[in-house]
């Protein structure tokens, strides 16, 4: 601390020091202080997070998209709040997001690309391409790098081209386009599942590998929520199904599922 | 380190109301909550009504920390003077968003308002086509997590009667009188007075018709069956 005044020696002991240790003492104690128990400090830190379970699952065809979520909202793990959430968001004509994780991280990205997606019709006069918002939703997530959506985003749709077009996301916006996905408590169940008969990863080279068609993608996903449905607690109610076809309209389907 | 302003925060609820309990049936809505505001397991303030009506559409109905429903409060009155000014009366789907956004944003400042809401009413373009009339019923967690429901239970009454009032809803389809209706959460009190020791006796049903608009309901006592309580000897 330097002194800029005359009368005291520069180079002696600080007659300021004293206040300044005391100031900063004083702060600290009033930061920190005594009654303060570690006890009450854990309680103190609160958690912005809570998890409202289930899954979601897409699947990319040649001409196809197919998503595929579970309709149980829950609390804890075991406690229902609703039967009838949405998880899914069609939000155009060609692109469908679905999400699981944190609802109210889902409802403000889905909040968020809805108006980025308006915006975007304003300005060009014609609905974003699938490619294009999947970009815009990684940069999304990743504006929020250091206090993330907590979701498992999965977007699908058709591209430019009329091919089906699965993304697959972190929830602080790591991107992949892969052939099919799945996230939410029962992803670990359900991406095997797919592996084995879309990937045919672990499949014995002499088995039959059918190709995907629409009709062969609805069933496995039919197939995977059901096996899902009977091990994973937060999975459960309504398998919701939307389909979406090149040069055709999306198709919204329910189904039950186990309700236990 | 925790900084000095997080004592500024509500991160532990002072005075609390517990469950709320709301159902539809076929032209408005009936919510019930208790009449006591506890503080911690004592029961601090009695005859205090947890719900608010906002206009003739729509009914709010608290559990969580009463301080800050009583700013929600002012929060509302102004939001719905707001709409006046365009000859505008706030309807409980954009109440609901509304709230929904106001309990996020305090989330992300990492300031929550300590609440679970109910948002119970009709839209006024449905209150007039008696044929489509369907009535609303909305929750926002603290978190800002939002969920449309036909039937409700919060607090740890989520935990006790979700399933009471989810079956006692569709043994009769779905098409439930008022009547039926007011009964389903009497009972539904009944068994939180058992069980939720800040639970109380002393309750209003509020409801929402859409003949009738919102009428906040009287104070009313149920005694409950007490017969059980002689073979308990479980006292510490």
């Amino acid at each position: 601390m330097a002194c800029s005044f005359t009368g005291i020696a520069k180079n002696g002991p600080n007659p300021y020091s004293e206040m300044f240790a005391f100031k900063a003492a004083m702060k600290a104690a009033e930061a920190e202080p005594v009654w303060r128990t570690s006890r009450i400090i854990e309680r103190q830190r609160w958690n912005p997070y809570s998890f409202e379970g289930g899954s979601t699952c897409a699947i990319a065809g040649e001409n196809f998209a197919i998503l595929a979520s579970d309709t149980r909202l829950t609390q804890n793990d075991i406690n229902i709040l609703t039967r009838d959430g949405e998880k899914m968001h069609i939000l155009n004509d060609s692109i469908v997001l679905a999400t699981t994780g944190f609802y109210g991280d889902v409802l403000q990205l889905k909040k968020v690309l809805q108006s980025r997606l308006h915006k975007y019709r304003f300005d060009y006069r014609s609905d974003m391409s699938v490619d294009l918002c999947a970009e815009l939703l990684s940069r999304n997530l990743y504006y929020r790098r250091f206090f993330p959506y907590y979701t498992g985003a999965v977007l699908a749709g058709i591209d430019e081209h009329g091919k089906g077009a699965v993304f697959s996301y972190d929830p602080i916006g790591c991107i992949e386009r892969i052939a099919y996905s799945a996230s939410g408590n029962a992803e670990p169940m359900i991406i095997p599942f797919l592996d084995c008969q879309i990937g045919h990863v672990t499949l014995s080279d002499e088995a039959e590998k059918p190709p995907l068609t629409l009709e062969r993608a609805t069933s496995l996903m039919k197939d995977a929520f059901r096996s899902a449905a009977e091990r994973e607690i937060t999975t459960g109610d309504k398998i919701h199904l939307i389909i979406a076809e090149a040069g055709k309209p999306i198709v919204q389907k329910f189904l039950p599922l186990r309700e236990d | 380190m925790m900084h000095h302003d997080e004592l500024q925060r509500t991160l532990n609820p002072t005075c609390t109301g517990t469950s709320v309990i709301a159902m539809q049936y076929k032209t408005g809505v009936v919510v019930m909550t208790d009449r006591v505001v506890s503080y911690g397991k004592t029961a601090r303030y009695k005859n205090v009504s947890r719900q608010y009506k906002v206009n003739d559409n729509v009914l709010v109905a608290f559990g969580g920390d009463h301080a800050d429903f009583q700013w929600l409060q002012n929060v509302i009155e102004r939001q719905a003077l707001f709409w006046k000014r365009f000859d505008q009366e706030i309807g409980p789907k954009a109440l609901h968003g509304y709230l929904t956004s106001l309990l996020y944003a305090r989330r992300c400042k990492m300031n929550p308002l300590w609440n679970t809401l109910i948002v119970a009413g009709i839209e006024e373009e449905e209150k007039n086509n008696k044929e489509t009339s369907t009535p609303f019923i909305g929750v926002i967690t603290q978190k800002g997590c939002a969920y449309q429901v036909k039937h409700v239970a919060t607090g740890i009454g989520a935990m006790l009667l979700n399933q009471a009032v989810e079956d006692s809803w569709r043994k009769k389809g779905g098409d439930i009188t008022r009547a039926e209706a007011e009964a389903v959460l009497k009972k539904a009190l009944e068994l939180t007075i058992y069980h939720d020791c800040t639970a109380d006796n002393d309750f209003e049903i509020g409801s929402v018709d859409s003949e009738d608009g919102v009428n906040l309901g009287k104070e009313e006592t149920i005694i409950g069956d007490w017969s059980i309580a002689e073979t308990n000897c479980q006292y510490e």
